[in-house]
């Protein structure tokens, strides 16, 4: 049997034969099939996708999670057992006994749960569907769990030779499709019936929220060592959990809209629209698909939503509804003061978490130190002085040190006079730190418009400067044609690109830089794997179902959802945020999903599409620390914060002072480390952040990582970050009770001067490498 | 036993009492929400989920002169962060367990909080039990998947304070924390004091969970 052949019976009409196929097939003499007793049966060989359509060159590096049975034929057959018309055991034990394309490619040593072996009930076909073949493949394969276990995984004492001719037998078993196969089926009368949603929008089934805290079965999630590429901890869904999966998945597939008003989906009128959308099926329109960068094209089958509402615009990513050009800040986000006309969807609101202290801090005038700046010195001690802020007390504490000064006029005269002198620069951006509260001079009075107004001509220009020498700065490595889809590199290691880039990556290079520096680090390690075989597992994934599917179906709409992307519910950036985050789910089994990890990919979501998201993701996980940062039972997250806390913190006045109300890093740096800032600061400095971890995360090479520091200083930007803004709010800190303290902490931190934020920034991390040295 | 920001007189007769509360619950039933409400008197239909926990502070009156802070710790509702729990719970005062009464597995999940509470916690810890969106049951009663009978029967079987509230509608929400006030334990008060370090509440390592079972939160 010609290989590509077999792989043409399996990709094309092997598996789809399975509801047709003629009974005769069953009792035919051939050589290939043998009959086994069930229990003899060994675990199938799972068919590797590759063979559905085989890429245009081999993957290098096929990830695990990729390594499992998932092909067009199961997502067809999956789909029709939504529909309740195909039985799940059978197909599975069809895929299973097709597939033996190749021997352990991956040298994947997987375990099997005992418990499965209970969960090989053969299932009795479905009723209404005449299901010949599956009596015959049922003796022939292993049951369900075939599909999700390798050969040899069970301690088999089966040889594995009868496999072969059973593969081999596939082709003959081919016969032409002669039943329509419903690509729709999630969608019919009885689905949309028992569907309806809850105020928040979650999917609601038959009256109950999609199910939400079912086990996993498989114990995977849990291994306590995690290596990238080499454990593929397959999880096998229970069939509950699989449908739950399948039916998130298809609303943000169809992109269903939701009539807002009483949080009930309409049935009737979105249904046609969904039709037309099936019917048109132009894949140019569906948004899912950008690819700048003329990777190959995996056409899924076109079932994204492709009919795009008049205001969905940017290939229907945006969602323009009752919004004004003017109604929204230069990175997406809607303006604060808009009033709501939507009824139902999400209204920006202002930042809740503002601790009143914090509010005060940022609303007072920034103060005059020492001899500088404008003349109008009048207002200059009104400031530090909080007025309605927890009452000063004079102590012993605060007469004889700089920063309890600094609550009176921050920093004493001298030194301030002192901390302009050449070498001092970093002193005194550290004692100036609580003015990144406040408005830096000349902006403050004509900002009215708190977090968007800062298009000031005088900006524009210096960033048109900046854009221009980054543009020099740029080496372009590919072109496409038009100019679409170019890709640049920026030399990570030129002292000037650094320098830069703590300036701030001009935005509309900030995608492109961001993407050329994670891409750096990933070629100084040998085992990245490619752009091109990340995004290969990012399609891939689409048609696997995750436990956690039901989880971010949760988190999504609550997601920046005052940004123009994330508005509309199943739809334009909700919809390319759940693929993300079900692709992330699956590629790291280990990790999975947790909450948190949405407003990271919302974040590079707002520069790439969702394929560069996806490797951006997976870059920043693998290099970047986030994979430990997220490990089951935090145990990274809470070395992180350690981290900081000893080495960071060290000792200082502010330190002391919280030890002293027994606050500890874990009280407040969750956040700051698990969302890298995006759910404490404003979104222009959370940027700003990103930018130089973008460039000096890596760990260093140096430096071997060991409990204590297990990632080895490539935190340390983020650490930095942390001490920024500890030193932003010292003045504050330092005459806090508990409860302020705590307050302040876990405040969102209004930084409205990002510059000096981050120069605060730069004076510890460069203050910490000294130490080190 | 204790309130742990000690309480006693003030001026004459008043008295002050300071409790550490904290909020558990499967993810999406509605605990970033009754504490938004009952703190702030706001509502959001889609607030951002909760990660790590938050810290919030809210101070009611139970009579003329009596009046009661809650400190309280709202916590990340996924499983994934169920490790970081016992630090918030730790020398918790009271805690109010929340379930969504459209959701029968919410309230599993809410009984296996009150257990771990009930082993883990503070031994005097009393703890309310919260079935919320009951605005959803109001326009759709066939929304409803736990019906308040059972949920009582088992509240008062495991020793819970039980109230159906509304976050949206802010029913029952501020009865939910002042009956909640009312349990604690005003009279075993100390005096107060204003800037104590050493309260035994933040020390937020996470190795041992539920330690100090034996109740006495705070040393002093």
């Amino acid at each position: 049997m010609a290989p590509d052949k077999e792989k043409t019976g399996i990709g094309f009409g092997g598996l789809r034969t399975k509801s047709v196929a003629p009974p005769q097939q069953q009792t035919r003499t051939d050589n290939g099939i043998i009959t086994l007793r069930y229990e003899e049966a060994i675990p199938a060989k799972p068919p590797i996708a590759v063979t559905v359509a085989p890429p245009a060159r081999a993957p290098i590096d096929i990830h695990p999670a990729l390594r499992r049975p998932k092909s067009s034929v199961a997502e067809t057959d999956e789909r029709k057992r939504d529909s309740g018309l195909a039985p799940t055991t059978s197909s599975k034990a069809r895929e299973g006994s097709v597939t033996t394309v190749d021997e352990n490619v991956l040298g994947v040593k997987m375990d099997f749960d005992s418990s499965f072996q209970s969960a090989i009930t053969p299932q009795s076909p479905v009723p209404s569907t005449p299901t010949p073949q599956v009596t015959r493949l049922d003796s022939v394969g292993s049951g369900s769990i075939s599909r999700w276990r390798k050969p040899g995984s069970r301690k088999s004492s089966m040889p594995k030779t009868p496999r072969t001719p059973t593969s081999k037998s596939t082709p003959e078993e081919f016969t032409p499709i002669s039943t329509p196969i419903p690509t729709e089926s999630l969608i019919d009368e009885e689905f949309l019936e028992s569907l309806s949603f809850s105020k928040r929008g979650s999917m609601m089934l038959g009256g109950k929220k999609a199910v939400n805290g079912h086990v996993r079965t498989h114990g995977g999630r849990r291994q306590p060592s995690f290596s990238l590429l080499a454990s593929p901890s397959i999880k096998i869904l229970s069939d509950d959990l699989e449908k739950d999966s399948k039916k998130v998945r298809s609303m943000y597939e169809q992109g269903i809209g939701l009539d807002w008003e009483d949080g009930k989906y309409a049935p009737m009128a979105k249904r046609a629209n969904v039709e037309e959308a099936l019917a048109e099926e132009e894949p140019a329109v569906s948004n899912g698909h950008l690819r700048p960068n003329g990777h190959v094209a995996y056409q899924r089958p076109e079932t994204a939503m492709s009919v795009r509402q008049e205001h969905e615009l940017a290939g229907g990513i945006e969602d323009w509804e009752d919004i004004d050009g003017h109604d929204v800040d230069r990175y997406g986000f809607i303006k604060l003061q808009r009033k709501l006309s939507r009824p139902g969807t999400p209204e920006p609101r202002p930042p809740q978490r503002v601790s009143t202290v914090l509010q005060q801090a940022s609303e007072t005038p920034r103060k005059q130190r020492g001899f500088t700046r404008s003349p109008s010195s009048a207002a200059n001690s009104t400031r530090g002085t909080f007025k309605r802020a927890p009452s000063r007390k004079v102590s012993a504490r605060s007469l004889n040190t700089v920063a309890s000064n600094s609550s009176q006029r921050s920093t004493s005269r001298i030194r301030a006079a002192a901390n302009r002198l050449p070498g001092n620069r970093d002193r005194r951006w550290m004692d100036e730190a609580g003015d990144m509260l406040t408005l830096p001079p000349g902006l403050a009075d004509i900002a009215e418009d708190e977090e968007g107004g800062r298009a000031v001509e005088g900006l524009k220009k210096k960033e048109w400067e900046r854009a221009e020498k980054w543009r020099k700065m740029a080496k372009v490595l590919k072109t496409g044609k038009d100019g679409e889809g170019m890709e640049f590199e920026f030399d990570a290691r030129s002292p000037k690109l650094i320098e830069r880039t703590w300036k701030g990556i001009p935005d509309r290079w900030r995608a492109a830089a961001w993407y050329s520096f994670l891409n750096t680090s990933a070629k100084r390690r040998k085992d990245s794997p490619s752009d091109e075989s990340i995004i290969q597992a990012f399609h891939k994934l689409q048609d696997a179902s995750s436990a956690d599917d039901v989880q971010i179906d949760i988190d999504v709409p609550r997601t920046i959802n005052s940004h123009i992307m994330f508005r509309k519910r199943y739809r334009g950036g909700q919809r390319l945020l759940f693929r993300v985050l079900h692709a992330l789910s699956l590629y790291f089994p280990v990790t999975g999903y947790v909450q948190g990890m949405a407003s990271l990919a919302a974040t590079l979501l707002c520069y790439f599409d969702e394929e560069k998201t996806f490797v951006m993701l997976v870059r920043m996980w693998t290099l970047r620390g986030l994979d430990k940062l997220y490990e089951p039972g935090f145990p990274g997250l809470m070395a992180a914060l350690d981290e900081f806390h000893k080495q960071w913190l060290d000792g200082g006045q502010v330190s002391k002072k919280l030890t002293g109300l027994n606050i500890e890093p874990t009280a407040y740096g969750t956040r700051w480390y698990l969302t890298l800032f995006n759910y404490s600061i404003p979104f222009p400095a959370q940027l700003r952040v990103w930018d130089i971890f973008m460039l000096l995360g890596d760990s260093d090479p140096s430096l071997k990582p060991t409990k204590d520091r297990p990632f080895c200083g490539g935190l340390d930007v983020l650490h930095a970050t942390s001490a920024a803004l500890i030193d932003g709010t010292r003045e504050i800190l330092l005459d806090s009770d508990f409860e302020n303290a705590m307050k302040v902490l876990t405040s969102w931190i209004p930084v409205k001067d990002e510059e000096l934020l981050m120069k605060v920034t730069k004076a510890e991390w460069k203050l910490h490498r000294r130490k080190r040295v | 036993m204790a309130a742990r920001g000690p309480a006693g007189t003030r001026g004459g007769s008043t008295r002050f009492a300071q409790f550490k509360l904290v909020l558990l619950g499967e993810s999406a039933v509605g605990k970033s929400s009754l504490v938004l409400r009952f703190v702030k008197d706001q509502f959001d239909d889609f607030r951002e989920s909760t990660i790590g926990a938050a810290f919030l502070t809210q101070t009611i009156s139970l009579d003329d002169n009596t009046t009661v802070k809650f400190e309280i710790w709202d916590t990340a509702g996924q499983e994934r962060y169920k490790s970081l729990a016992p630090m918030y719970y730790r020398n918790a005062n009271c805690a109010v367990v929340v379930y969504d009464i459209t959701q029968a597995s919410s309230l599993d999940k809410a009984k296996q909080w009150v257990k771990e509470l009930q082993r883990q916690a503070n031994e005097n810890i009393i703890i309310a039990l919260a079935g919320n969106k009951l605005d959803l049951v109001a326009s759709h009663p066939d929304k409803r998947a736990i019906q308040t009978a059972d949920a009582e029967a088992y509240a008062r079987e495991a020793g819970l304070l039980f109230f159906e509230t509304s976050a949206k509608t802010s029913e029952n929400v501020r009865e939910l924390f002042t009956s909640i006030a009312k349990k604690l334990p005003l009279d075993q008060a100390g005096p107060r004091n204003p800037r104590a370090g050493g309260r035994g509440g933040v020390e937020l390592r996470s190795e041992a969970p539920g330690t100090n079972a034996n109740g006495g939160p705070c040393g002093c």
